[in-house]
């Protein structure tokens, strides 16, 4: 299963330590941490899930925690798509 | 350590000022 696609016009600003989700099409903008701005660019990206896991795992240094972000992925990804920020649906 | 995703909902609105596709914080 594949990450849903970012909606269209959703970008991801950085100023210094805070990252925010910003959508040019609707106006909303939202303040996300870290880990909730690699989700979304894993989103950009159209990885798997799993994929999406074990580049977290590595990539945030949380080796063996993996069954924790998966959770966590599903969790942020659902907001995403009631937030508007990313499809409705998954890739195929 | 795993720090689980956070998302808060934010022309301006720690002061955000948004103009265009850019984000300025005060």
């Amino acid at each position: 299963m594949n990450l849903p696609p970012a909606a269209p016009g959703v970008i991801v600003q950085q100023q210094d330590d805070a990252y925010f989700l910003m959508d040019t099409e609707g106006g909303e903008v939202f303040r996300v941490n870290e880990t909730a701005a690699r989700i979304f660019g894993l989103c950009q990206s159209g990885v798997s899930l799993d994929a999406a896991v074990q580049t977290l795992a590595s990539g945030l240094n949380a080796a063996g925690q993996e069954a924790e972000i998966l959770a966590d992925v599903r969790r942020t990804v659902e907001q995403f798509q009631e937030l508007g920020l990313c499809e409705p649906h998954p890739a195929p | 350590m795993y720090v689980k995703s956070e998302i808060a909902r934010v022309d301006k609105c720690m002061v955000v000022v948004v103009r265009n596709d850019t984000i300025d914080v005060a």
